[in-house]
């Protein structure tokens, strides 16, 4: 029911006056008569009733008040009053208003939300600064940008999160910024993530303003570049590969056209990029090679490149240019083919430099194979020094052994490992205990060969005779480092000989012996000559005397001679000494006649003379040395001196005529080589009669020296058992 | 205002309530001592106060309802007629029922509905303060029920000997009406006083009766109401065990001195809930409740007058 509110205050009105007076008129009704206590009730009874009146009254606009507030505070609101007045209406108009309020808050709490989700949700990091550049605003995405939670951010300054050499630079752009107080876009600037990296930012603001007019902040957006600079950059170092690379680069469009030529390029074909540029790929090669450039595109197509493409390329002033040839192909965003890229590398060194290379491997193999054969002969020959019959070692330039081979051990005593490092004087008797170092001296003054006979010590102190070949050990340079000794043991050969030439000289000599003969003419001396050179040994002679003078026709003949000539030998004694040294045999019969040397040397050089000759002889076994003199230029004293210096020739004890022993000698000696000598031989060979040979025949057949045996008509003769005894 | 003057205020309050009901017994001291503890509580605007007054209750409120059963006397039913007993009865839950079906007509608050319910049916200021911890209302329903059944019980109170006096009821009939159907004891003393000691006895008597049913309904409340079924706070309980000794086992005088001090404890409880109630709280219970509470007590008083008036020789 509907009741208005003027009604119901007349109603209440009127109510309260009947009440009043009601009560008053009880009050006098009563038994007792009105009392002021009854005033005093009905004072409290219409102050009771019209507290709930007035409550009636300012409920419902207390229950508005509390629908305005909540509404104020931005609460749902709905105010129920059923007053049937116009406070019910108040209500009703208030709810529809609250109503339609909710709904635009609805709608605006969802337009609200939309935006937050987009600003949330977009990749970009939204902010807002007050005027002082201080965040009052951060999107969430600032914890993926940054790694700062939003209300980390609210309340510092962007300086706070840039590095130190990007807050003075930063400084300057928000200064400017600030001052034209416009829109700003691109403003890109480095910051520190919370855990020290780096980010770069590019930021997009624009200012907004409060009702007057002043700037209150900015309203701005960031976005990581971060990823997109350093593709830039990483483009930019690429591009700057590309563009210097000594390689040429050359992009092409899907017709052959160049559409890109780099440094490179330019360097290797000698065109510039604005020269070739929309020109045909032709333009760069032989006009024969044409067609076999497209064989290359369809590869490429076909597997997206197309590489180790050895081909020429033409250069602009026409010489040819060898490359390796890399083809691929180029694809926009959408996948579509849109050119090529050539990239070339000039092999023309390269190419020669493997010819080069290949020649050298050639070579080197050849080489090789050299050195393999080398090894092999070196393995061989070091097989064959280690298994030889001959001693063989090495000696260094300080004397000490530095190899030594089995025969050595077995010739020798001493084991390998003793002898090497062991000095080389220790194989050496005490008398020629100098020879290491007169070989040596030999080897540094370049002597390339020197064989000779000599000995050597045994482990066990026997003395072995050797036959000695030495030669120098070069070294890298072809200095001597040494020399290696080839030593065979020839002491029973030696001692035979030695034997047999005793006996069969008529003369007691021996050989590396220097003999003294005093006689005014050399007849002694020239028949011990004689003697030796019909035992085998070489005969030399050195006189002042004429060749023809002397009467040893197979001897080799020096003249003693001031004058420069062939066999001349000048008077010195050092020229002599070398004469006698250098000749080539070993067993040589040697006359100096020392007469000559005297009379221009003196005696004291000439007697230090035969004192070194006579080591040289003995140490080398170089032969005999006959020394002549004539007794009469010398004194007693210088002969005592020479004397003892010297050996003495004496003649053999002889049993048999010396003609007789001499057809025996000559018999054995034929014998020794497998020839029995007939007595027609013996008969031309000494010159003498039929007769006289069968007599002296006879003479030892009668002796049983010779056995006489017919063959034939022919006699021929052998020294008996008892013949020999002779020459042992 | 600092504690100790707050307290003194309180506590005098509800001491200067005591007086003005001694000499004015129709005005209840506790619904003078909550109307003293709103009025200085308005005018003050003090929350010192106020948060005192809130923490006094916790002890107050259970000493005030205990000390308060000194002044409940359980009558022996042998001492009345049957019929009376069952008059008071009846009339008790017809007043009762009247106002609960009113207030429920006209949309009240159960809890005030209930406190009205109680306050109109038994004894008025006395059964709300009683059965309120039990129903547990709020301070401006408390306050309100208080006002209500305070002015709804004046008005009978000043409508009474009128009534007595046109309608020529015997002294018998004008007892028990006043008896059974008046809030409280005071209001039975003023209404019964101008027809003289005999009415104002044999309507204390029946007055007696029904706040003895204080017990009865304490219990059904509690079973019916409770939060929790059967719940009944351990100081109602010796409130109840306070009245049966004081009805049966305390010597009158003893009784007799106690009394005075009960009354001024519990309206000290009652000045504080008056201190920590707002008024315009209490004003915004509206004007129903009150209307009903009249509606109801008038529907019931004019049926139990019919019937009083044909039965009751």
């Amino acid at each position: 029911m509907r009741i208005p509110i003027f009604f119901k205050i007349v109603t209440i009105s009127l109510l309260f006056s009947m009440l009043s007076l009601g009560l008053f008129t009880v009050s006098f009704a009563t038994p007792g008569g009105f009392t002021p206590a009854y005033f005093l009730y009905m004072v409290i009874i219409i102050l009771g009733i019209s507290l709930f009146v007035a409550g009636s009254i300012t409920e419902p606009l207390e229950r508005l008040k509390a629908g305005f507030e909540r509404i104020m505070n931005g609460k749902d609101a709905r105010v129920e009053i059923a007053t049937g007045d116009e406070f019910q209406d108040l209500a009703q108009a208030f709810n529809h208003m609250a109503q339609e309020l909710a709904r635009q808050r609805e709608m605006l709490k969802k337009s609200e939300e939309k935006y937050r989700l987009l600003i949330e949700d977009i990749n970009d990091w939204v902010f807002e600064l007050d005027e002082n550049w201080t965040y009052t605003y951060s999107s969430p995405k600032v914890k993926e940008i940054l790694g700062y939670e939003p209300e980390e951010v609210v309340g510092k300054t962007p300086i706070d999160f840039m590095p130190e050499d990007e807050k003075q630079i930063a400084l300057k752009r928000f200064k400017e910024i600030k001052k034209t107080g416009s829109s700003f876009s691109g403003q890109e600037n480095t910051f520190l993530r919370k855990d020290g990296s780096r980010v770069v930012l590019e930021t997009s603001g624009r200012p907004f303003f409060d009702d007057s007019g002043r700037l209150k902040g900015y309203r701005a957006v960031s976005r990581d570049i971060t990823a997109r600079k350093r593709a830039e950059e990483r483009l930019a170092y690429l591009a700057g590969i590309a563009e210097h690379s000594v390689d040429a680069i050359i992009s092409l469009d899907l017709e052959g056209r160049i559409v890109s030529w780099n440094k490179g390029a330019e360097m290797m074909f000698g065109y510039k990029e604005e020269e070739v540029l929309g020109k045909l790929m032709h333009t760069i090669m032989p006009q024969e090679l044409w067609n076999s450039c497209g064989e290359n595109f369809k590869r490429a197509i076909m597997n997206g490149y197309a590489r180790d493409i050895e081909t020429v390329r033409l250069a602009k002033d026409g010489h040819r240019v060898l490359v390796d040839q890399t083809l691929t192909t180029i694809y926009n965003p959408r996948g579509e083919l849109i050119g090529f890229v050539a990239i070339m590398r000039d092999i023309t060194k390269r190419k020669k430099a493997e010819e080069e290379l290949r020649k050298a491997y050639i070579e080197l193999e050849k080489k090789t194979k050299e050195l393999l054969k080398s090894q092999k002969e070196l393995k061989y020959f070091a097989n064959i020094v280690e298994n030889s019959n001959d001693a063989i070692y090495s000696v260094n330039l300080e004397g000490i052994i530095t190899s030594w081979n089995k025969t050595a051990e077995k010739m020798f005593g001493w084991k390998k490992a003793e002898a090497v490092g062991m000095p080389s004087d220790r194989l050496l008797p005490e008398e020629i205990r100098n020879e290491t170092s007169f070989l040596l001296q030999k080897v540094r003054q370049g002597v390339k060969f020197i064989s000779y006979e000599t000995k050597r010590m045994c482990r066990d102190g026997t003395i072995v005779d050797v036959d000695v070949t030495v030669s120098p050990i070069l070294d890298e340079d072809g200095k001597p480092a040494g020399f290696s000794v080839i030593a065979r043991d020839i002491s029973s050969k030696v001692k035979s000989e030695e034997g047999m030439l005793r006996r069969i000289l008529k003369y007691d000599v021996s050989r590396g012996r220097v003999y003294l003969i005093e006689e005014p003419s050399p007849n002694l001396a020239e028949d011990v000559l004689r003697d030796l050179m019909k035992c085998g040994y070489a005969g030399t002679v050195i006189t002042r005397r004429l060749a023809e003078e002397v009467g040893i026709p197979r001897a080799k003949c020096f003249w003693l001679s001031e004058k420069k000539g062939k066999d001349t030998v000048p008077p010195e004694l050092g020229a002599v000494e070398s004469t006698i040294m250098n000749l080539p045999e070993w067993n040589n019969a040697v006359l100096l006649e020392l007469d000559y040397l005297i009379l221009k040397n003196g005696f004291r050089k000439v007697f230090e003379f035969v004192q070194r000759i006579k080591e040289a002889f003995y140490f080398l076994k170089k032969g005999v040395l006959l020394l002549s003199v004539d007794p009469d230029v010398l004194s007693q004293r210088q002969l005592r001196l020479l004397r003892k210096e010297c050996s003495v020739i004496r003649p053999k004890r002889e049993e048999l005529p010396p003609e007789i022993f001499e057809i025996l000698r000559y018999i054995y000696m034929e014998n020794r080589i497998g020839k029995r000598p007939s007595i027609k031989e013996i008969m031309q060979k000494f010159g003498i009669a039929r007769n006289t040979a069968k007599k002296r025949i006879r003479y030892l057949e009668a002796r049983e020296m010779v056995k006489v045996e017919r063959v034939g008509r022919v006699k021929l003769l052998e020294v008996t058992e008892n013949g020999k005894e002779l020459f042992y | 205002m600092n504690p100790t003057a707050g307290c003194i205020l309180i506590v005098a309050s509800g001491v200067v309530a005591y007086i003005i009901s001694s000499i004015y017994p129709a005005l209840n001291p506790l619904f003078i001592a909550l109307i003293f503890g709103i009025a200085f509580g308005t005018i003050l605007e003090s929350r010192e106060i106020k948060v005192l007054a809130e923490k006094s209750l916790i002890v107050t409120l259970p000493i005030g309802i205990i000390l308060y059963g000194v002044n409940i006397h359980f009558p022996l039913p042998w001492n009345f007629p049957p019929r009376i007993v069952l008059l008071t009865f009846l009339s008790a839950i017809m007043l009762g029922t009247a106002v609960y079906l009113f207030a429920r007509i006209l949309g009240v608050r159960e809890k005030l509905t209930l406190l009205l319910t109680c306050g109109t049916a038994i004894c008025g200021v006395s059964a709300i303060a009683i059965l309120s911890p039990i129903i547990k209302p709020k301070k401006e329903e408390f306050s309100a029920a208080i006002i209500i059944i305070t002015v709804v019980g004046l008005t009978g109170a000043l409508l009474y000997p009128f009534l007595g006096y046109i309608l020529g009821m015997s002294t018998k009939i004008y007892a028990l009406l006043t008896g059974a159907t008046l809030h409280q004891t005071g209001l039975v003393v003023i209404a019964s006083k101008p027809f003289g000691a005999e009415v104002l006895k044999e309507g204390l008597a029946v007055k007696g009766i029904r706040i003895a049913m204080i017990a009865l309904v304490t219990l059904l409340i509690s079973f019916l109401y409770a939060e929790h079924r059967f719940y009944i706070p351990w100081y109602v309980v010796i409130f109840l065990l306070v009245a049966f000794l004081t009805s049966f086992v305390l010597p009158p005088e003893v009784v007799e001195l106690l009394r005075p001090l009960s009354t001024i404890a519990f309206s000290i409880t009652l000045a504080s809930i008056g201190f920590s109630v707002n008024i315009r709280d209490i004003q915004n219970i509206r004007l129903t409740p009150l209307i009903a509470a009249y509606l109801g007590w008038f529907f019931a008083v004019g049926i139990f007058l019919f019937l009083i008036m044909g039965w009751v020789p």
